[in-house]
């Protein structure tokens, strides 16, 4: 009977050291990747507005290139304050649950107006309307593509929220039983000992995703979007390892603490 | 009693060490090969911009390269001397590649493979705007880091952008297509046709 009972306090602190970790691995997530307000702050912080705005532009250029016109007709035609409101229209979409088309009437009636300008000086005329017309939706489609991360993500639209939901209840649940566990084993040490072995597990997953994912290298869209995302990995990263760390120091003096009292009693 | 605390405090940090190995040993047992699809398809996206000429290794003997070239790099020149045309070559053929000169379309082989390499540039000035110019016979140039090899101009047409017939894929003979927007002169808006031309291998030097 007493085998049993220690078989099963070490089965209990097996459990919540892992249901620990994995409750401090979705905190992590919520507050970073799956909060609005982070991802926004992350753009600001990394410029992505204004690489996005010269990116467009080149990307624009490049695809005018066999079309007969110079960059003239692509002045003035969008502002960075629109690629800012439209980027995080986009953004607030995903978390939202609505899919937000760009609206792209205003840069094609620009283009237009600047086509119209460049054809006059020269005092040329089209031959075939529909081609120009044609070359206007498309080359307004690169700035709609570039503000909706070319559509990567439009697969969390409408998913978001059941993934929101998911991981509320799985918190919810986690520190519920965490809790009842810790009330189990309040008593005995082996809750210290789970506390160290929750940040040994947080670590071994950093160790693992850092030596497995060449993340430096990772090319996902463009170079823009990769290095954004390259960002929110590295900050997911570093809060994973301040957590394993805060975890097994925490453990670690609690245990120290507890053996010394103990040991005091003794005397 | 100080040796009895250290013993109890190891014996704890062991037990701690114990639960992570537990875990770890689940992770591998169960999660493993389904976390390695997903880091494996993170890695495949995972590229080295490398603008630099690379040198590729043939097999000859294979009529196959040992080592491809990475996307957007560049590994050859082409140059038809009837229209005084050169133009370096690179692997891949999105816009930024196009910008820099001739597009190799990555679903075709490379030269020296025995199949169909499909080569693309824009119709601008300095790069195919004479592609139109050229004649039955004329002889087209790659010039690679692993060999150069020679193509004689058999046939060219005008197709619909979308008509993808015109660009067979096959491994029986070496075939090489060369394509711009059409119509080569000036031309306003974005075009709906492509000029292209074919030519067969004659040799390689």
């Amino acid at each position: 009977m007493k085998k049993l009972k220690v078989i099963v306090k070490y089965f209990f602190g097996l459990i919540l050291s892992i249901l620990m970790a994995f409750l401090c691995l979705v905190l992590i997530l919520k507050s970073t990747v799956l909060n609005k307000n982070y991802l926004i702050d992350t753009m600001i912080k990394e410029n992505y507005y204004s690489k996005i705005y010269d990116e467009i532009n080149v990307e624009m250029e490049a695809y005018m290139m066999s079309s007969g016109f110079d960059a003239s007709i692509l002045k003035d035609i969008y502002t960075i304050e629109e690629v800012k409101n439209d980027v995080n229209q986009y953004v607030s979409g995903l978390f939202e649950g609505k899919k937000i088309d760009i609206e792209k009437g205003k840069i094609k009636d620009n283009i237009q107006k600047n086509i119209d300008t460049y054809l006059k000086e020269r005092n040329v005329k089209v031959v075939n309307e529909s081609d120009v017309q044609l070359f206007i939706e498309e080359i307004s489609d690169i700035y709609c593509d570039e503000v909706s991360f070319y559509h990567f993500l439009d697969f969390l639209v409408g998913n978001f929220e059941k993934i929101d939901y998911l991981i509320n209840v799985s918190i919810i649940i986690s520190l519920i039983v965490i809790v009842l566990l810790i009330i189990m084993l309040i008593k005995s040490r082996i809750l210290f000992s789970s506390f160290i072995a929750s940040g040994l597990i947080i670590f071994f997953i950093v160790f693992f995703f850092q030596t497995e994912i060449m993340m430096d290298d990772v090319l996902i869209i463009s170079l823009i979007f990769s290095s954004l995302v390259k960002n929110i990995y590295q900050t997911i990263m570093h809060y994973m390892v301040i957590t394993s760390s805060f975890l097994i120091i925490f453990g670690i003096i609690l245990l120290l603490i507890n053996s010394m009292c103990k040991a005091k009693k003794k005397r | 009693m100080k040796k009895k605390l250290i013993k109890d405090f190891a014996s704890y940090v062991a037990i701690s060490f114990f639960f992570a190995s537990i875990f770890i040993l689940i992770f591998y047992f169960t999660l493993k090969s389904k976390i390695d699809v997903v880091v494996s398809l993170i890695n495949t996206t995972a590229v080295k911009e490398n603008n630099e000429e690379v040198k590729v290794s043939y097999n000859f003997e294979a009529k196959k390269l040992l080592k491809y070239p990475d996307y957007g790099q560049k590994y050859g020149e082409l140059s038809i001397s009837s229209i005084n045309l050169k133009l370096p070559v690179y692997f891949g053929d999105n816009t930024k590649i196009l910008r820099k000169g001739v597009g190799h379309y990555a679903g075709s082989y490379f030269p020296g493979e025995s199949g169909t390499i499909i080569l693309a540039a824009h119709n601008n000035v300095g790069y195919f705007n004479k592609l139109d110019k050229v004649s039955i016979g004329d002889v087209v140039n790659i010039k690679t880091t692993y060999g150069d090899f020679s193509y004689q101009i058999d046939s060219f047409k005008i197709i619909k952008e979308t008509d993808l017939s015109a660009f067979p894929i096959q491994h029986n003979e070496e075939l090489l297509i060369m394509y711009t927007c059409y119509p080569l002169s000036q031309n306003y808006g974005r075009t709906t046709k492509r000029y292209v031309v074919y030519a067969k291998k004659i040799g390689d030097v």
